[in-house]
């Protein structure tokens, strides 16, 4: 299946107020952002076969892949991709499993390697601020859909 | 052309190397004193200055050797392998003159950027300072090593002493025996007194009752973790520790046969001059074959080379005709020019060759031309003999 | 080379202690707590970014080619220390093939001119860390558990479906020692290897002992009740490089190992059991 490279405005996505989620990100489907999570330029979260729900307080980065999609062989059964909170997906690393991730959760790496981190941070909330003040200089935002947008049917 | 690499491993034309391997020009050294040509094979590698590759600070080699070859400032992750950066934060401490207020302080911990791993997630403290004075972890067994080592040591010399008052007795007098004895006389002295019985206490045990901890995936480490601290190796992800940086160094390469120096870098790991740099491309003319020859059986084919004379004096090639060596394979005549040939010397201005010149090859095959670049140098003119294999191509099918 | 390097480092220092084990090699300096690098035994090739194993060769040639790029690794990546005139030991297995050894020995006198090498059986050197003189040593490395006798038999469950086959050997080899010595043996195990680094390994070994003890077909020969296992003072898999570690920083190595003048005399490195013999 391929996807337009154009940005998709789905709007079955809902994000919430204080999220930083870039324009040239794709997202597709189902999917619900958190407060304060940042979503970097070029990272692709498809739900395709069930919601992608990411909570608070989490780093998506660049070329990262979330993506909700029953193999071809598996029965289309309920399906759902969740990052609860202080979930950092590294650069170019992929989500396909249908799991909730737990909180801290941390994948990096070639071989999308996972760790968990002891505490939750307080630099990932500085680095949050970061990004939220430097990423509006270089990349459009997409917007916090208000409380007036469509549901999903 | 595909990049450099390619280049690099340059398998159509190849030059022989001293030692007997055939090597593209670009791997190939030249040694200036014994006019011979050299391989990374058969030169001798010698450590010229470690430094470290984070902070690129040079270290005394002295000095390196004490640090274990590791940077005193730089850290690595733990669990990916990353350089770690200090991060700081304030903590609030409560006031030693007035105990009912806190005030803010500045600390400061490790953290790596790629798989955010921090000093916090080992169960370290933060530090006041940037720098941090972060602790080693001490080797559990120190004190026990010492002490067998020390045994064996006393053994060793008594084996030596012993050694040589054989050596004594048999051809000199009890006189020098005495005084060989001497040599060693309070060591080996002290030794008998102690009994050398080794220091074994401790050491056994019958094996108790082992509580396996069923562990989850993310909280045992991986090999290369714990690979990482060699000493300590530690099993779960939570007892990991920031370890120093390892060094890397800048090598010389000397000429086996003259000793003189092949390459040395500069001393400053931030420059990227070389104090001396003998490599065979600035010296011998480079040899590249013009595609687009094509060999048909029993016809004669036109083969375009083109010489690049690297160095700044006119250069006289002459080409020999190779006898049939043994080993190599010749699956074509090939006339090469009678001619003696000059390649203008290099012209920094034009970065061309005015006066480089075609030759032409009668060839119907696959074939292997030896040519004989010669190098011109100040005052006095030296003829280099280089054996060089060239394979210009495969044989065209017939009835195409 | 910078020249007070020689001057203020007397030559008998900086001898380096190599043990190539079939997945991981363990190397660092005399007289150390620990090896300075534990990396696996392998290589990555220039060109195709390949990784292959070193054990991996079909001739002679390769394995030298195979060596000659590991050991640079080794001395110019980690050690960080040139090659020409020091000393190296190399603690290995006792039944390490004869064509290893000797491009082992190639490799370091003739392309890396080293001073001297000395080859010793790891098993001895574990002995070494601790100070006794006998002692049963079970090495549980990657391939092979050796134990100077034959055949198996026992499984010890990896998670998933593969099981890793262990020893027996113990007590095999405690019914085929004079009676005398079947005692001290037991008394003197000494576990050495990676693989004896797994969780619970250790405890497992000490149940199917027990329970073969209880068995008529021991119980009736063996006068064992009791095995006792030594604690090395180290990880178990450097136990024998620690032993090797430890007789490389001894003044008596030198005629213990072979000079480079000898061996391009001679040509050819004496086996293990006839150390004794050609050790001057």
């Amino acid at each position: 299946m391929e996807y337009s490279l154009q940005i998709v405005i789905d709007f079955n996505v809902k994000i919430s107020p204080g999220a930083v989620v870039c324009d040239e990100s794709e997202i597709i489907g189902d999917v619900t952002i958190g407060t304060r999570t940042v979503i970097h330029p070029k990272a692709k979260i498809i739900a395709e076969d069930g919601p992608i729900i990411i909570g608070e307080n989490n780093i998506i980065e660049e070329l990262a892949c979330i993506i909700n999609k029953a193999p071809a062989t598996a029965s289309p059964g309920s399906r759902q991709v969740m990052l609860t909170s202080g979930c950092i997906i590294g650069a170019a690393c992929t989500v396909t499993s249908s799991e909730d991730l737990d909180e801290n959760c941390v994948i990096y790496g070639a071989n999308c390697e996972r760790r968990m981190q002891k505490e939750h941070p307080p630099a990932q909330t500085l680095q949050i601020d970061f990004l939220t003040k430097i990423l509006p200089n270089y990349h459009y935002l997409k917007k916090p859909t208000k409380s007036s947008t469509p549901q999903r049917n | 052309m595909t990049g450099i690499l390619s280049l690099c491993d340059n398998k159509i034309v190849q030059y022989l190397c001293a030692c007997g391997k055939w090597k593209s020009i670009y791997r190939l050294y030249l040694c200036r004193h014994c006019y011979k040509i050299r391989c990374g094979d058969c030169v001798l590698h010698e450590v010229d200055s470690p430094y470290c590759p984070n902070c690129l600070e040079n270290m005394p080699s002295a000095e390196a050797k004490l640090k274990k070859n590791r940077c005193v400032n730089c850290f690595d992750c733990p669990s990916c392998g990353h350089t770690l950066t200090p991060r700081a934060t304030s903590q609030m401490v409560s006031n030693p003159d007035d105990p009912g207020k806190s005030t803010p302080k500045k600390m400061f911990y490790l953290a790596c950027g790629f798989c955010r791993w921090t000093t916090r997630d080992g169960g370290i403290p933060d530090k006041p300072t940037v720098s941090g004075g972060w602790e080693d972890m001490e080797n559990p067994y120190a004190a026990r090593l010492s002490s067998l080592l020390e045994h064996y040591q006393q053994l060793a010399q008594r084996e030596k002493a012993e050694k040589e008052r054989k050596k004594y007795v048999r051809r000199r007098s009890h006189l020098m025996y005495a005084a060989s004895m001497d040599k060693y006389g309070m060591v080996s002295v002290a030794a008998k007194r102690k009994g050398l019985m080794p220091p074994t206490t401790g050491t056994l045990k019958e094996n108790e009752e082992v509580t396996v901890t069923i562990l989850k995936e993310p909280d045992t480490t991986k090999m290369h973790q714990r690979m990482s601290s060699v000493e300590f190796q530690p099993a779960e992800t939570g007892d990991l520790f920031p370890g120093h940086k390892h060094l890397l160094i800048r090598r010389s390469l000397r000429c086996k046969e003259c000793e003189h120096n092949l390459s040395k870098p500069e001393f400053n790991p931030l420059s990227t001059k070389f104090k001396i740099q003998l490599i065979a491309i600035l010296h011998i003319p480079e040899i590249r074959v013009v595609p687009g020859a094509e060999f048909r059986h029993k016809k004669d084919t036109k083969v375009t080379l083109t010489f690049t004379n690297p160095v700044n004096t006119n250069t006289k090639i002459q080409f020999l005709q190779v006898e049939g060596n043994a080993g190599e394979e010749v699956t074509a005549k090939i006339d090469v020019p009678k001619k003696e040939l000059v390649l203008a010397h290099r012209d920094d201005a034009t970065m061309y060759d005015e006066m480089s010149s075609q030759q032409e090859f009668k060839d119907d095959s696959r074939s292997t031309a030896t040519t004989l670049p010669s190098e011109n140098q100040e005052q006095q003119t030296v003829w280099l003999e280089h054996r060089i294999n060239v394979n210009l191509g495969t044989l065209l099918q017939q009835g195409k | 080379m910078p020249l007070y390097e020689g001057i203020s480092y007397s030559s008998d220092k900086n001898v380096v202690i190599l043990d190539i084990g079939a997945a991981y090699t363990k190397c660092g300096l005399a007289g150390e707590s620990c090896p300075r690098c534990i990396i696996p035994s392998q290589l990555k090739d220039d060109k195709t970014g390949q990784i292959r194993p070193l054990w991996e060769f079909k001739k002679e040639d390769e394995l030298f080619e195979n060596l000659k790029d590991f050991l640079f690794q080794l001395y110019f990546r980690h050690l960080l220390m040139n090659a020409k005139d020091r000393r190296v030991v190399v603690c290995e297995s006792l039944l390490c093939p004869a064509v290893f050894r000797e491009t082992l020995a190639r490799v370091l006198f003739k392309h890396f001119e080293v001073g001297s090498v000395m080859f010793t059986p790891g098993h001895l050197t574990s002995l070494l860390t601790l100070g006794v003189y006998s002692g049963l040593v079970m090495d549980v490395g990657y391939t092979e558990t050796l134990l100077p006798a034959p055949p198996p038999d026992v499984w010890y469950p990896l998670d998933g479906d593969s099981s890793l086959h262990v020893s027996g050997k113990v007590r095999e080899h405690a019914c085929e020692c004079p009676i005398d010595t079947r005692v001290k043996l037991s008394q003197n195990i000494v576990i050495t290897g990676g693989t004896s680094q797994l969780p619970g390994f250790l405890h497992r070994v000490q149940l199917e002992l027990q329970k073969l003890l209880r068995e008529p077909r021991y119980s009736n020969i063996l006068a064992v009740k009791k095995f006792k296992y030594h604690v090395p003072p180290c990880k178990a898999n450097y136990t024998a490089w620690l032993g090797g570690a430890m007789f490389g920083s001894l003044e008596t190595l030198p005629s213990k190992s072979v000079s480079r003048d000898q061996y391009i005399e001679t040509g050819k490195i004496s086996d293990w059991c006839s150390l004794d013999t050609q050790a001057s």
